[in-house]
């Protein structure tokens, strides 16, 4: 039932994401309005899918929040993605973002329903998950991944606003680079407090808050990227490009450190899932 | 900027260093999560040249999260953030403490002013409105120049100016910690079998033994499993003694922890003791048949001098199908060595095709007998670690700093505004200035709001 639902929030999100494209080409406002109206009854859908899912677990007699393998994780980035475009596109009062933002959150989504590798069953948590720590680590590590994506939404925006059907719509480059610093800014809290979290579950559990498993480095790796953009702010007085790109770059940092580092062996692998 | 400022102080306390220092920890981490370190890097060693794998192993790059490169570059960032803080520290201290004056002729980068205008008619409640609607977001303070002239100074948000500080002694006291604990911490581990009590403990990293000041005694490990095999969730009752007299017991889960004596302990894993017995049947043609009760490396004897068996293994949870005994069953004529699972009617119904795959999980191989196995007991024991990290408590202060930190640096902004209220023949002259630490179209757009407030005070009148 629960992954019925969140297919069809894999289409929703494309559908908002044709919109926003048609937004660009046609540039009529009210395609704005609908695709921002579409992408958050997704969202709603969305949330209401990973609540059954959560119920569904206890129904099975292994209740835990959706937040314990790859699946369930990919379907809860493509959330916090949705989420904090949702808040930033209010205050933002400028639309076009969308046409970046949410193709990332369908192809989470689409990732999820579509690759033969990754189980969407409801599986039991070994002993070593079975923790409140699990819930709370996953949610602002996720959060930040969120905003990062957006940021990265941002950085691509930049490069593009003066190219072809982007041109009319896209807000300036100051406010994009505003925007940029704001949605780092937040995904650097909320990554921080997800490292910080993974750390004192750790300390419970296995007896140290740190040790130097890749995904606990990558993420140390990615917080850093992002620490060099903050500050490059009051060095070069990057205004522009250098932030757009850093942005990127952080967003690759980000993918390597939720996929790439299952390639490595260690304590977060979801090959074993 | 003090005359004569060494070099040595402008290249530590610039921002710029930060950046390559931090480059630098990246790219080290980068490699350190490729190259395989430690014991894993002993594949890649063994197709080096000799010569080739003592350089690479003196440089440590095979064990670079204990390097002598990591602790260079977090000494130096260590360094760095120190005299950073040390250069603008005390600016930053002055603009946290220093009283505001922004008026008086002074622009001093504050905001164009934005007036309103309104009728002299009950200045005094006027100002006493607008002196309410100021409190209502500021701290006040209203100096009365005389002449019909007040002022008004609103502020909030000084300790903007202390975020960053926090967030960088925050870090300072983090790596402080993860160095006390890098050096000075205390990593054991034991296995305690049910019923039994030690008092040594292996050192982490092959430093050899500790002896303790007390025992461990595991009174009793129990395992939960889900349907299909896999641990639901284990716990030990372990109790510590001292001279055979009970001081402390708990019980020990993981994800939770017990306090003793300085040291922390963990369940990290369990295992079967090596003396499970193992129920085994066998059935052969012409109604030859038995049952015994093995241990691993037991032999016995099939009737009529069918054959002997031996005992290879006993398994707790083989590749999460459940119990399984590994047999070596020979004759003269034959020879098999399989694996009995107790399970097997289970697997076999959801793997038909396991024994034409793999022939070691066929309990028939050994023609024409069929083992089965009817169930393995015994005593498990259980794997404790025990942890002494005086560091702890620096981290975690650390985190706390930084944390508190960055929510101030990011999204607390120190908001100036002042507000001079004249008095003209016939009109209220209010003028307003702000000032923000941010970008000032925020504190702009904050005094457009103002102005609406007052000029809606007043809306009544006529």
């Amino acid at each position: 039932m629960d992954t019925l639902i969140l297919r069809w929030v894999t289409f929703i999100y494309f559908a908002s994401f044709i919109v926003y494209i048609s937004l660009m080409i046609f540039r009529r406002p009210v395609l704005g309005l609908i695709a921002a109206y579409t992408a958050l009854m997704g969202l709603v859908l969305h949330t209401v899918g990973l609540a059954v899912r959560w119920k569904e677990s206890y129904n099975i007699g292994i209740g835990h929040a959706p937040l314990s393998n790859f699946y369930e994780s990919l379907v809860f980035f493509a959330w916090s993605v949705v989420a904090v475009y949702a808040v930033v596109e209010r205050r933002l009062e400028n639309r076009s973002l969308g046409v970046v933002v949410m193709p990332a959150a369908f192809l989470l989504m689409a990732s999820a329903s579509l690759f033969p590798g990754i189980s969407s069953r409801i599986q039991p948590l070994v002993p070593a998950l079975q923790s409140n720590w699990l819930t709370i680590h996953v949610v602002t590590c996720f959060f930040g991944y969120g905003a990062f994506t957006v940021a990265f939404g941002g950085g691509i925006m930049y490069l593009i606003k003066n190219v072809g059907v982007f041109t009319h719509f896209s807000p300036d480059g100051e406010t994009i680079v505003e925007l940029i610093y704001r949605m780092v800014q937040l995904g650097f809290v909320f990554l921080g407090i997800g490292i910080m979290t993974g750390s004192v579950w750790a300390h419970f559990a296995w007896g140290s808050y740190w040790s130097w498993d890749p995904k606990e480095t990558w993420s140390l790796i990615t917080w850093s990227i992002y620490a060099v953009l903050l500050h490059a702010r009051y060095v070069w007085g990057w205004r522009g490009k250098g932030v757009a790109y850093m942005a990127i770059l952080g967003f690759a940092s980000v993918m390597f450190t939720y996929l790439g580092v299952n390639c490595l062996p260690g304590l977060h692998s979801y090959l074993k899932m | 900027m003090p005359e004569g400022r060494s070099v040595f102080k402008k290249f530590f306390s610039s921002v710029e260093l930060t950046i390559a220092l931090l480059v630098m920890i990246c790219v080290l981490l980068i490699m350190a999560t490729i190259i395989p370190q430690q014991e894993a890097s002993r594949e890649l060693l063994a197709s080096l040249t000799p010569q080739m794998a003592s350089f690479l192993k003196s440089i440590q790059v095979f064990d670079l999260y204990h390097s002598v490169w990591l602790f260079m570059l977090f000494a130096l960032l260590s360094v760095n953030l120190v005299c950073c803080s040390w250069d603008r520290l005390p600016a930053a201290w002055w603009r946290f403490r220093g009283r505001w004056d922004g008026w008086a002729g002074q622009d001093g980068g504050l905001n164009a002013p934005r007036e309103v205008v309104l009728s002299r008619i009950n200045s005094g409640a006027v100002t006493a409105d607008v002196k309410a609607l100021l409190e209502g977001g500021y701290r006040l303070t209203v100096e009365n120049e005389g002449d019909g002239v007040t002022v008004l100074r609103g502020e909030r948000g000084r300790i903007a100016h202390l975020g960053v500080y926090m967030v960088h002694g925050g870090v300072l006291v983090l790596v402080l910690g993860f160095a006390v604990g890098a050096f000075f911490a205390m990593e054991g581990y034991v296995n305690i079998v049910e019923g039994e009590t030690v008092r040594v403990v292996d050192l982490k990293g092959g430093h050899g033994f500790l002896e303790l000041p007390f025992s461990i005694r595991c009174e009793r490990f129990i395992l939960e499993r889900y349907e299909d095999g896999t641990p639901k969730t284990y716990r030990s009752d372990i109790t510590f003694l001292k001279d055979g007299v009970v001081v402390h017991q708990g019980a020990l889960l993981v994800n939770h922890p017990l306090s003793f004596a300085g040291y922390r302990f963990y369940q990290a894993s369990y295992g079967i003791a090596p003396d499970w017995r193992a129920d085994l049947e066998y059935r052969g043609d012409g109604g030859r048949k038995g049952k015994v009760t093995v241990s691993e490396g037991e032999t016995f004897y099939l009737p009529e001098g069918d054959g002997v068996v031996e005992v290879l293994r006993v398994e707790d949870n083989l590749m999460h199908m459940g119990p399984a005994v590994k047999l070596l069953v020979s004759s003269p004529k034959q020879e098999a060595s399989f694996w009995v699972f107790k399970d097997f009617e289970h697997i076999k119904a959801r793997k038909p095709l396991l024994t034409e795959t793999i022939p070691l999980f066929d309990p028939g191989l050994f023609k024409p007998y069929v083992f089965t196995l009817n169930g393995i007991n015994g005593r498990y024991y259980t794997g404790i670690q025990m942890i002494r990290d005086p560091g702890v408590s620096l981290v975690a202060l650390g985190g706390v700093m930084v944390f508190c930190g960055l929510i101030v640096a990011f999204f607390i902004v120190h908001r100036y505004v002042v507000v001079c209220i004249v008095e003209e023949e016939t009109m209220l002259r209010i003028s307003l200035k702000g000032w923000t630490n941010r970008r000032s179209f925020s504190m702009d757009k904050e005094l457009q709001t103002l102005v609406q407030k007052i000029k809606a005070l007043r809306e009544g009148d006529a």
